[in-house]
């Protein structure tokens, strides 16, 4: 009776070391897969962060860049800009210019006028005509045209 | 009996042993990967840069294209040199005021840049203060949109004021009045901006650049600026009533 319960007793010991070590090994081969599963994820995040990294540095390396186009698209159009401001300033005297030759010329036409009477005025009193009628036309025309000089002379002081 | 017993006990614990050794052995531990690097910080310039505004090109701003569109007119009559502005409907065609072409006996066209343009053809309102010229040659830019202008909106006039430089004077719509007594037979836009002699003809433009109306005069009570609205301007124009530019000293 003592023998069998003695083997009873021991057959249950032996399955369940056998049983426990199985488990152990069973965890140990877990460990060692979720072990080099770790490690793979671990190189996987290795290569992925040493590609985030190199893109980082592109990302930089390419706003620096953009920093320095916008910087040299900011002065070209400073240039621009001023360049347009000359352009503006250089086209306002073009047109000052322009009017004070028209004025000129009108002033000149007038004197013409004037210089054109008081030859036809010389040339009747060369021939005796009565010059009445010439006088007074070359007066109002040579008075008409120091009107127009003193209007210029008054509009553009510096002649 | 008592042999028997250990003999039975020696026997399992040699085959429990035997079992131990029978199990197979864990695998060796795995090498481990290297720690990966730190991540890199980025550079708050890349943050800066990206959120930057890019600045328009000069080329395609509003002040270019109001200037583009904006002509110097020069009036040359028996009474003298006057000056006055206009702006473009067309590659050749320009609006401006009546009292800006009267009495011409020479009238010369101006770009924003100093171009110079040849008027080959002009008529004048017959009962309103409005002109039309073709000049030889072709306009930079044309007024390309349109539209109507309320009170207390902001504008900008443009034009060559004493017949200076080109400017832009920015102000308000005050109201717009009953332009009967104002010489004009519609409604008349009353204006803050600073509209000088030499501003006649020139175009009052809406915060878009476009057209709301074409300045003709000053109010001398208030010094406000006045200026023929697009929807007058509309009906004067479909209504017609064009002439020819009348002769110097008949005005």
């Amino acid at each position: 009776m003592l023998f069998l319960a003695v083997a009873a007793l021991a057959t249950w010991a032996l399955y369940a070391m056998v049983a426990n070590e199985h488990r152990a090994v069973a965890w140990q081969h877990r460990a060692h897969d979720a072990e080099i599963e770790a490690n793979e994820l671990r190189t996987l995040l290795g290569a992925r962060t040493r590609l985030l990294n190199r893109r980082i540095d592109q990302l930089d390396t390419l706003a620096r860049k953009l920093k320095a186009s916008q910087a040299a698209l900011g002065a070209s159009q400073g240039d621009v800009a001023s360049l347009e401001e000359r352009q503006r300033e250089l086209a306002n005297e073009k047109a000052q210019l322009e009017d004070q030759q028209r004025a000129l010329e009108d002033v000149a036409a007038g004197y013409l006028t004037c210089k054109q009477d008081l030859i036809d005025l010389l040339t009747d009193v060369a021939a005796g005509y009565d010059t009445t009628y010439a006088f007074d036309v070359a007066d109002a025309d040579c008075g008409s045209a120091d009107a127009s000089l003193r209007s210029y002379l008054a509009t553009y002081p510096s002649g | 009996m008592r042999r028997a017993a250990q003999g039975a006990a020696a026997a399992c614990l040699a085959l429990a042993a035997a079992g131990c050794g029978g199990l197979a052995s864990a695998p060796p531990p795995a090498r481990p990967a290297p720690p990966a690097p730190a991540v890199k910080r980025i550079d708050p310039l890349v943050e800066r840069v990206a959120r930057a505004p890019v600045p328009e090109l000069i080329s395609r701003s509003l002040r270019r294209r109001a200037e583009e569109m904006v002509v110097r007119v020069r009036n040359v009559s028996c009474e003298g040199i006057a000056t006055g502005s206009g702006f473009a409907l067309d590659a050749h065609t320009l609006l401006t005021n009546r009292h800006v072409l009267a009495g011409a006996s020479q009238l010369e066209v101006s770009t924003w840049d100093g171009h110079d343009l040849a008027v080959s053809t002009a008529e004048v309102g017959a009962l309103v203060d409005l002109g039309v010229a073709s000049v030889d040659g072709t306009l930079p830019r044309a007024a390309s949109s349109f539209a109507g202008a309320v009170a207390g909106e902001a504008v900008t006039v443009v034009g060559f004021p004493l017949g200076g430089p080109l400017t832009l004077s920015r102000g308000r719509v005050v109201d717009l009045v009953a332009g009967a007594r104002l010489g004009v037979p519609g409604p008349v836009l009353r204006l803050t901006a600073d509209v000088r002699p030499g501003n006649s003809g020139g175009p009052v433009l809406d915060g878009r650049g476009r057209v709301v109306g074409i300045v003709y005069g000053i109010e001398l009570s208030t010094g406000y600026g006045l200026a023929i609205p697009l929807d007058t301007l509309r009906k004067l124009v479909a209504a017609g009533g064009f002439e020819a530019v009348p002769p110097c000293g008949s005005e």
